[in-house]
């Protein structure tokens, strides 16, 4: 008989420790919650200071450094160019060196020249051309932080940057990566850096150097 | 005799070896109307070539191994588009025959049956 009351004491005992367990684990959720509501309020401010800034972008033109990080290999290969952007749906990204590559979105259409062959697309029968567009028109205005549908966004804040990692949503996007990271300068709440990680382990870094903002561009730099 | 060490040192170049071990290639994949087109990066590690192609962009498209000793291809990763059977035991042939010609100094092949033709270019770094 004694075992048995033993083994029910043991039992009650057993209890309350599990009870006052999950009491501290219930408190402290609840002690949490004023801090997560004050993460996503700093997170919204970040977005709008950053969001503020881009919509002052009529005109952007910088070289840009890309970077490739062959895990594999492991090795990288490096290459630059120059872009050019106008609001709200021209850009250029010219590979000046090692190879000679241009992309230009103006609009629907994406225009391809590499050598003597030029291609032209059209982004709206193009889903994966359609997915490259967007994410790179986005990523150097800083749109993306607002494509809630398309991306989630969490960011983190050091003495002169604020980083923001976005994870895919969308099935297509999933496919080609696993995360973006976007460093913004909060001197200026500009883009200093783009780095896209790929589900084989590789990654490229895109840093964007010399800025000039709202300067003079020709449309005939965003045609064929 | 001067000709010929340049000549020489030419052919090395084409393919990455004990004092060269790293050789990139800008490559086009004409397919029908359409082409891939990109970078093919070659690295030697003792005796196997790893490769890895990626596009202007920096996007990976494929990473193999090629072993010098067995002649033999592997595909380590392939971008989703490439991601069926029959692509990649195409691609596995076709690979090693480009590891054959990359070795002679050529600059393409013609896999006239599949209607595919692979162009590749030393890119000077």
């Amino acid at each position: 008989m004694d075992w048995r009351i033993f083994n029910h004491h043991r039992m009650l005992y057993n209890c309350k420790i599990k009870n006052m367990f999950m009491k501290k684990i219930l408190i402290s959720l609840i002690l949490l919650i004023p801090f997560a509501i004050n993460a996503q309020n700093a997170q919204s401010e970040i977005i709008a200071k950053i969001n503020a800034t881009v919509s002052k972008i009529s005109t952007m033109k910088c070289d840009f450094v890309q970077t490739k990080h062959l895990k594999m290999l492991n090795n990288k290969m490096t290459s630059n160019g120059v872009m050019l952007y106008k609001q709200s749906d021209k850009l250029r990204w010219e590979y000046k060196s090692p190879y000679s590559y241009t992309f230009v979105l103006n609009g629907s259409k994406v225009y391809l020249t590499k050598g003597d062959r030029k291609d032209v697309i059209d982004i709206k029968q193009n889903k994966i051309f359609k997915e490259i567009a967007q994410i790179m028109m986005n990523s150097v205005t800083g749109r993306c932080l607002t494509d809630t549908g398309v991306f989630n966004v969490q960011i983190k804040e050091t003495s002169t940057h604020w980083i923001a990692t976005l994870y895919p949503q969308k099935k297509t996007m999933k496919q080609m990566f696993t995360k973006i990271i976007i460093n913004f300068k909060k001197q200026n709440a500009l883009i200093n850096s783009v780095e896209m990680h790929e589900k084989n382990g590789d990654f490229t870094i895109i840093e964007l150097q010399n800025v000039e903002l709202n300067k003079s561009i020709n449309d005939n730099a965003f045609v064929n | 005799m001067f000709m010929n060490s340049w000549m020489i040192n030419a052919q090395e170049l084409t393919f990455p070896n004990d004092s060269i071990n790293r050789v990139c290639y800008t490559m086009q994949i004409d397919i029908n109307k359409a082409y891939v087109s990109g970078v093919l990066i070659l690295v030697k590690d003792g005796n196997i070539i790893k490769s890895s192609m990626i596009n202007e962009f920096g996007l990976s498209m494929m990473d193999f191994i090629y072993n010098l000793q067995k002649d033999k291809v592997e595909l380590k990763y392939v971008t989703k588009a490439l991601n069926k059977w029959y692509i990649k035991r195409l691609l596995k042939k076709d690979l090693k025959e480009i590891m054959h010609i990359m070795q002679t100094g050529g600059t393409e092949y013609d896999n006239s049956k599949r209607k595919l033709k692979y162009y590749f270019n030393l890119l000077v770094q």
